[in-house]
């Protein structure tokens, strides 16, 4: 049977359809008999107002675990003090960088071993997100503190 | 093209429309909007409904971005108007997910909050009737972001699960593209905006993209 995809990406709200020919021929009469009544002015205002209230992809985001053999910075949320333990999976450099809740940097490191440590000091800032970024020359890892 | 001769465009184009445009009546309207943001530079992050119920969520009613505002149009050539706007709204999305971690290093949970941006929005769009009542337009618009509200993961030592931050700029220029249904008395958009520069300010724009990138849905009443 011809079956044709109809690909539709919003975000995270990605899914497949498959229509097959009977189904598009039968949605095109029923476009043509949505089109009548959108000629009928009295309609049109409560099709807007449905597609209002009822549009939008209510899919809470699938999210998949991270690699965080790369990147952990504990404890989260963070009162003072943060610890950040940087691993690679090599002996390549890396830089890591925080940002603090008006995206200035806080922390400017140049790591070369496979481990280290830092230390993220927040006890005299604001409350708020706080960003970790480790940089590698294949990829960016990104992690997101609580200050409470 | 820069942004620079965008605006100069945008601006020869404005006087020129007002060098031809005849004495007709400007209409006012006052309307009510709600609105997606979609985060397409961003997969971390993810659509929130406009009104929705979800079991699952806390909390459970799940109200998105909402605003209200000004509309006028007023009528230049033949078929074209021009078209202001400006509007006060609050567009929500799903944050970037947050994994908390316990002072020992243990992975505990992933934390995904709605987080909000109230924000002043502001078009200027050259309209084209394709009927009497149905146009579309584009022009230049803007975004004025008074603030951005980030719901915090609670605990026991936390007093408030509300947090602010300040990563991204305050004003960032947008691409509109509008259709506009009106009628005598009541006016119909759908306009998508797109942000022109990286929402992120600072050191960190460096090492973060994300564009400003929201579909709205208006309903406005005649004023005049």
């Amino acid at each position: 049977m011809y079956t044709t995809p109809f690909y539709s990406s919003f975000s995270n709200c990605t899914k497949y359809f498959y229509l097959t020919l009977d189904e598009i021929k039968n949605s095109v009469k029923k476009f043509r008999i949505i089109s009548i009544f959108i000629r009928m002015k009295k309609i049109l205002p409560i099709l807007l107002s449905g597609f209002i209230f009822l549009s939008g992809c209510n899919d809470k985001p699938e999210v998949q675990p991270t690699n965080t053999f790369d990147l952990q910075v504990y404890p989260n949320p963070v009162i003072d003090k943060a610890f950040i333990s940087v691993r690679t999976q090599n002996t390549s450099s890396f830089t890591l960088k925080a940002f603090g809740t008006s995206g200035e940097l806080l922390l400017d490191e140049i790591g070369i071993q496979d481990q280290q440590q830092f230390i993220l000091n927040l006890s005299d800032k604001p409350k708020g997100k706080y960003q970790v970024i480790l940089k590698t020359d294949k990829s960016n890892f990104t992690k997101t503190v609580i200050k409470l | 093209m820069k942004l620079r001769n965008y605006y100069i465009l945008l601006l020869l184009l404005f006087i020129s429309f007002k060098s031809f445009s005849q004495t007709s009546a400007t209409e006012y309207f006052i309307t009510v909007n709600g609105n997606l943001y979609i985060p397409i530079k961003n997969p971390a992050k993810g659509i929130y409904p406009i009104l929705w119920y979800d079991k699952e969520t806390n909390p459970k009613l799940l109200i998105g971005g909402l605003g209200v505002g000004l509309s006028a149009f007023r009528p230049l050539e033949n078929k074209v108007s021009l078209k202001g706007g400006v509007n006060i709204s609050k567009h929500t999305y799903w944050d970037e997910p947050i994994q908390l971690v316990d002072a020992g290093g243990n992975n505990m949970q992933l934390f995904v909050a709605g987080s909000s941006d109230l924000a002043v929005g502001i078009t200027a769009t050259a309209h084209y009737f394709l009927t009497e009542k149905i146009s579309f337009g584009t022009g230049l618009g803007g975004q004025i972001l008074l603030a951005t509200l980030s719901r915090l993961a609670e605990f026991n030592d936390s007093r408030s699960s509300i947090g602010v931050h300040h990563y991204y700029k305050r004003l960032m220029p947008t691409l509109p593209f509008e259709v506009s249904f009106k009628a005598k008395k009541t006016l119909f958009n759908i306009r998508y905006e797109y942000g022109l520069l990286n929402r992120y300010k600072k050191d960190i724009a460096a090492y973060k993209k994300d564009k400003f990138s929201l579909l709205s849905f208006e309903v406005g009443l005649k004023l005049n």
